[in-house]
């Protein structure tokens, strides 16, 4: 379930908005930004499971229930943020809360739809990854912790099929790619970043010397933005805690359980912030708690350098779905159109796929170890 | 024992959440019984 999911086409209704395109046979008023304010943060309180869960609440608002938006832009956003890095379901609360009201819309749905999970997930991380936690809480995150390899391997299986029927005429180099990302995620995980891209790049080419579109670099994430990040981790602390979070949100493609293994390296055996029982744990509250599942890094961050922490590494995750939102989403037509992008996510998904299964064998050797 | 529960529960097919919070209830039966925990 802790999947991009792909948006199904529903029933017809019609847009109003910035973006509003001029198909709209008719226009139903946009709400208030008070009731963007209402409505993105009942869905971050009640935004249980997961992606799938976001888009289908998302859907029934602005869509089915109140015709914000027309089934067919609601598809299209899903579709481009897809493509994007990072919290995909996130990125559609967002986008869609800017074609409903600008630029503050999408700042103000977004933190609603942010906000009261990251909260939960913040208190309860006091309460579980407290020094000395009374025995029912450890036994409650033990239990919890010890269901997520398995769910690991549920929401792999769950990506694969789909991932495996879009293959097509490729399907030699989509096992590449997903054993590429699986063996990654099991062994490297502070570099499996690196190796979705990698995959992503390969296919770029493959394309290009194959006559297709692509063969130009990614540029997806300014350097500049990077290596400043990159170099402050080396140094531990703050600057650490930054980079893991700004991989988190800015530099993964899969969402849900491919964070998983991009922190746990970090997060218990590099920085020494957690245990593995503890990280089990955090795994399991960005799970149960409502709103993205990405919330783990704010648990992470707790362990770290406590509720500052905790803070600092949601808005680090998080700030990049702003950031293509309201910088990007004019664009997000040309984005969806690329064939340079589609033949690198056709790289980058199946080694998404294949990291979501290999982070199993750390999660299962974390239980042994915790 | 834990993961073997979980991946029981998991088994059932109640989606992500409801396997967690059910692991996490056999993990706190098993705590106030004074099994061991990792």
């Amino acid at each position: 379930m802790l999947r991009k999911g792909h948006i199904s086409a529903g029933a017809v209704c019609f847009a109003s908005g910035p973006m509003a395109a001029p198909a709209s046979p008719t226009t139903v008023p946009g709400p208030g930004i008070g009731e963007v304010a209402r409505e993105w943060t009942r869905i971050g309180c009640v935004g249980f499971g997961g992606p799938p869960a976001h888009i289908a609440l998302l859907r029934e608002l602005c869509v089915q229930r109140r015709g914000w938006l027309s089934a067919e832009h609601f598809e299209d956003g899903g579709a481009a943020t897809n493509l994007l890095p990072g919290p995909a379901s996130t990125q559609l609360a967002i986008y869609c809360a800017w074609r409903l009201h600008g630029g503050l819309g999408a700042v103000v749905g977004g933190l609603g739809f942010i906000l009261p999970g990251l909260v939960l997930i913040l208190a309860l991380s006091a309460l579980f990854l407290a020094g000395a936690p009374p025995r029912w809480v450890r036994g409650a995150g033990a239990g919890a912790g010890a269901a997520v390899a398995a769910v690991a391997v549920s929401a792999g299986w769950a990506l694969a099929a789909p991932s495996w029927r879009k293959a097509g005429d490729h399907r030699a180099r989509w096992w590449a790619y997903v054993v590429a990302g699986g063996v990654s995620a099991a062994l490297v995980g502070p570099w499996l970043v690196l190796v979705l891209l990698a995959c992503g790049a390969v296919e770029l080419v493959w394309r290009r010397a194959n006559g297709g579109r692509g063969g130009r670099a990614l540029a997806a994430v300014s350097p500049w933005v990077v290596l400043p990040l990159a170099a402050v981790a080396g140094a531990g602390g703050l600057g650490a805690l930054a980079w893991v979070a700004f991989k988190v949100g800015a530099l993964s493609y899969g969402g849900g359980f491919v964070i998983i293994p991009l922190m746990q390296a970090d997060a218990v055996d590099r920085y020494h912030w957690m245990s593995d029982s503890q990280f089990l744990g955090a795994v399991a509250l960005g799970q149960v708690t409502p709103g993205p599942v990405v919330h783990t890094v704010a648990a992470v961050g707790y362990a770290a350098a406590g509720v500052g922490g905790g803070l600092l590494a949601a808005l680090v995750a998080f700030a990049p779905s702003f950031s293509f939102v309201l910088l990007g989403a004019e664009r997000f037509d040309r984005l969806r159109a690329s064939a340079r992008v589609r033949a690198f996510l056709d790289g980058a998904g199946p080694a998404a796929v294949g990291a979501i299964l290999g982070s199993a064998v750390p999660l299962a050797m974390a239980l042994t170890e915790g | 024992m834990l993961a073997a529960a979980a991946v029981a529960l998991l088994a059932l097919g109640r989606g992500v959440v409801m396997t967690l919070l059910g692991a996490g209830a056999v993990g706190v039966v098993v705590a106030l019984g004074g099994g061991s925990l990792p």
